[in-house]
């Protein structure tokens, strides 16, 4: 009689929850930067236990890593040193395009591409759950991060800011099942949207038949959700087959290698109101 | 130690683990689901109403740190909280097949819950589901059998304790 009871009661339970949870996920509908404020509130409070652990355990590895790094340190100095003098001669080259992108599009009286700032974050952490791709960095609302800014790393985009907290964000990946950037193909200008498939690979999705697309093409962000600037660098196509619907499946492998970031890049760029959102 | 405070603790570590694990120890932590773990192993141990708390209040926990749509795995925990607090009135959790059994069943119905709602939000499937399903469900398997085991002896050494 009793276990019934207590069952019963258990079973009243857990409906409950089921249902608050239900009401949880579909409030998410409604904010525009798909974040409630119960898990901005959990994250807040917990985040700086995932960072004191990290730096401990930083700190642990750091100093082993420093002592086993001392017995190559003159062969890579030498490395490194090479690897300068490349940049240099590589860097005098850039300044001089620059330069002369400058003049060229003072000469079409093209508006100027103003660079946003930018902040280097060190990677502290992952998803908690195996089906989901993101990353948590050890900068948040004290270093001005906000939802929806963008996050690179050398040689691409990485994603965007998720959740804030004061010293701790998440940035969701590009590979990330929820994931969505408006791109277009570098070479052909072919536009798109840039899917993760929740492994290590994206889709391009809504890029018709007719466009031409093939494969070892650059994908760079359009700049049309108003999240990302443009121009930067994706991935590249591995994939491409003509469907048989009125769009082609394309696959694209990220430029960065996500798996192994350590630190990122957040631009500072606040996420822009679209024309057709204004107006509403 | 009191239960609750063992339940807090318990999360605390899985969060710990779960984030910071594969930068600091091992890759392969994306092949274990140490939330699941710990609602699975206090559902076995403490019944169906402590499973199904841990497994909600996990969840949340869980939601917190992760991308997906915030309350899935609080969503996904609960019901499995509730079908392993179920099974451990009727089924012999000390055993070693019963152990792995739960565990590759909690698996599978936290993959599928997470992966099903997902799908009705309208996100594009998973795919390599099935893969990391099968992958995740061995780490759990082993990894929780290993934990239900070491519980065990520990109970064990300090019954011996106690007796002497």
């Amino acid at each position: 009689m009793l276990a019934s009871k207590v069952e019963k009661k258990a079973i009243f339970i857990f409906f409950a929850i089921l249902l608050t949870m239900v009401i949880i996920m579909s409030g998410q509908a409604r904010t525009p930067t798909g974040s409630s404020y119960l898990a901005n509130a959990v994250f807040s409070l917990l985040s700086p236990l995932s960072r004191g652990a990290h730096s401990a355990v930083s700190l642990v590895k750091d100093r082993w890593k420093a002592y086993i790094d001392l017995r190559g340190a003159y062969e890579e100095k030498e490395r490194l040193e090479e690897r300068v003098w490349h940049l240099e001669a590589e860097y005098i080259n850039i300044e001089e395009l620059r330069s002369h992108n400058e003049r060229l599009r003072a000469l079409l009286g093209l508006p100027e591409a103003t660079p946003y700032p930018s902040l280097p974050a060190e990677v502290i952490g992952n998803d908690s759950s195996g089906y989901f791709k993101s990353i948590i960095i050890n900068r948040g609302t004290s270093h001005s991060l906000r939802p929806d800014m963008p996050a690179t790393a050398p040689g691409g985009l990485v994603g965007r800011v998720i959740r804030t907290s004061t010293w701790a964000s998440q940035v969701q990946l590009i590979t990330d099942l929820n994931s969505g950037v408006a791109a277009m193909v570098q070479r052909s200008r072919a536009q798109g949207v840039v899917v993760g498939e929740g492994s290590n690979m994206c889709r391009m999705k809504y890029v018709t038949n007719l466009d031409d697309v093939a494969a070892d093409d650059l994908v760079i962000t359009s700049g049309m959700e108003g999240i990302y600037p443009k121009g930067i660098p994706i991935g590249r196509v591995v994939i491409v087959k003509k469907g048989a619907t009125l769009f082609q499946q394309i696959r694209v492998i990220p430029t960065v290698n996500l798996k192994k970031l350590e630190e990122v890049l957040i631009i500072l760029k606040e996420r822009e109101t679209l024309p057709f959102k204004k107006s509403q | 130690m009191n239960v609750y405070l063992r339940i807090a603790i318990s999360i605390l570590l899985a969060l710990i683990v779960q984030t910071i694990g594969i930068q600091a120890f091992s890759k392969s932590i994306v092949y274990l689901d140490v939330f699941l773990l710990v609602v699975v192993y206090f559902a076995a141990k403490q019944g169906l109403l402590t499973g199904i708390l841990v497994g909600a209040v996990g969840g949340l926990v869980q939601d917190s740190f992760s991308s997906g749509i915030i309350g899935i795995h609080g969503f996904a925990k609960t019901v499995v909280g509730f079908i392993i607090g179920l099974l451990s009135s009727t089924l012999v959790i000390d055993n070693l097949l019963t152990q792995a059994f739960i565990l590759g069943l909690a698996s599978l119905l936290n993959g599928v819950v997470i992966i099903g709602i997902n799908y009705l939000f309208l996100h594009p499937p998973l795919r390599s589901f099935w893969g990391i399903l099968g992958y995740q469900s061995l780490g759990n398997i082993g990894v929780g059998v290993a934990i239900f085991q070491s519980a065990r002896l520990y109970s064990l050494v300090k019954e011996r304790r106690w007796t002497s």
